[in-house]
């Protein structure tokens, strides 16, 4: 019988933005680009590898590919890679920062198959302005209202830190407003730019709160997710359900999902400073079975201080990119404990 | 760009390591399925 299993290909189809966002995680370095007939190359193969390890190992892929940049509406031919990825049956979103997308744009992001997009909204109008960049937020709201009224499901997103934490309740009431679907948050990860903001990360037991209260911070229409694998912490079933020491749940780095650069560079995560290898110079089914930091990413004895024993390992795994980013260790620092962690198994 | 054969052969011992893998996998997801759970948290 065929088995489930998601996989995840975010796709930085660019470096360029047109805004400096204070958290960013890129660096001002310019990335060369792949051509659209490059990218589209580079996903038959990712797909026909899927396909073939459907064949092969009985399970059914439900690929998604997710677009973005820097700022995704920058790059000229995000249309036509859209249109490609649809054939090839992976279901499209992209991350935006909303302030380019016009009406136009957001319809024939319907027509081309996308069914959400995700917007980042850092908070209220003072708040997200002084993260994102003066009139950022009223464009990106712009944007939005263009992506609703297309039929497109949007999910506002934050990047939380101490300036915008007490900011969520607001954000909410905006998406409700707006006829939002779902926000969604994740944490600072202290590189690149965002490096300056490190005395702003959220401390533990605060964060712990959060996620704790994510449930009745719902409202009718507007769902309230988190995709941080923390969270799981919250159901001590999973840790007695899934066979321990194999990655079955929890983050996507290494276990079924992977970050493409715009120069083809492959990246477990995107907010990993940790490139793996070139598409353009690997095959991707070599890459993924060989490359040995996601080999230590699927080996729980591979990891860190409590890690290595916790019974939530596999439903978890914490977040590795704030491990490294944290860490002292620059080589090995993916396979440090989460350092939000607040469990001790 | 000129297309390459897909997907590309392994060595043996990387094709065991690719068993390995989604095998382990497979089996866990059936195990999470057969009580009703899926992913939550998938990043």
């Amino acid at each position: 019988m065929l088995q489930e299993q998601d996989f995840l290909v975010q796709w930085h189809l660019t470096e360029r933005c047109n805004l400096s966002c204070r958290h960013c995680y890129q660096k001002p370095d310019r990335v060369a680009e792949l051509a659209p007939e490059q990218v589209e190359s580079l996903l038959t193969e990712i797909r026909q590898t899927l396909d073939f390890w459907s064949d092969r190992y009985q399970l059914l892929f439900k690929p998604a590919l997710n677009l973005t940049g820097g700022e995704p509406l920058i790059y000229p031919d995000l249309w036509r890679i859209l249109r490609y990825g649809s054939q090839l049956g992976f279901n499209c979103s992209v991350m935006t920062n909303g302030t380019l997308i016009s009406n136009r744009d957001a319809e024939l992001l319907k027509k081309l198959g996308v069914n959400s997009v995700q917007v980042s909204i850092e908070g209220t109008q003072p708040v997200h302005d002084q993260i994102r960049g003066e009139n950022s937020f009223s464009r990106a709201l712009q944007g939005v209202a263009a992506l609703v009224a297309a039929g497109i499901e949007v999910t506002f997103s934050l990047t939380l830190t101490a300036l915008n934490i007490d900011e969520l309740p607001s954000v909410i009431n905006i998406a409700e407003t707006h006829r939002v679907a779902r926000v969604g948050f994740s944490r600072l990860v202290p590189f690149g730019q965002g490096k300056e903001l490190q005395s702003l990360m959220i401390p533990t037991p605060q964060y712990r709160e959060l996620l704790a209260q994510l449930p009745s911070l719902r409202r009718p229409g507007v769902d309230i997710v988190s995709n941080d694998p923390l969270a799981c912490l919250f159901d001590p079933a999973l840790a007695e359900l899934l066979p321990s020491g194999v990655a079955a749940f929890g983050c996507a780095a290494g276990t079924h999902g992977i970050t493409v650069m715009p120069d083809g560079a492959v990246m477990p995560c995107r907010r990993m400073d940790l490139v793996i290898g070139n598409l353009l110079t690997t095959p991707f089914r070599r890459l993924w079975v060989e490359s040995p930091v996601l080999q230590e990413l699927r080996s729980q004895a591979a990891y860190r201080g409590k890690c290595q024993s916790c019974e939530f390992w596999s439903a978890c795994r914490g977040c590795r990119a704030v491990a490294r980013a944290l860490s002292a260790d620059p080589n090995r620092g993916h396979l440090d404990p989460d350092p939000n962690c607040w469990y001790q198994s | 760009m000129t297309k390459r054969t897909v997907p590309i052969s392994l060595s043996s011992e990387l094709e065991t390591r690719e068993a390995e893998f989604w095998k382990a996998k497979k089996q866990a997801l059936e195990q999470a399925a057969q009580s009703g759970r899926q992913d939550s948290c998938l990043a």
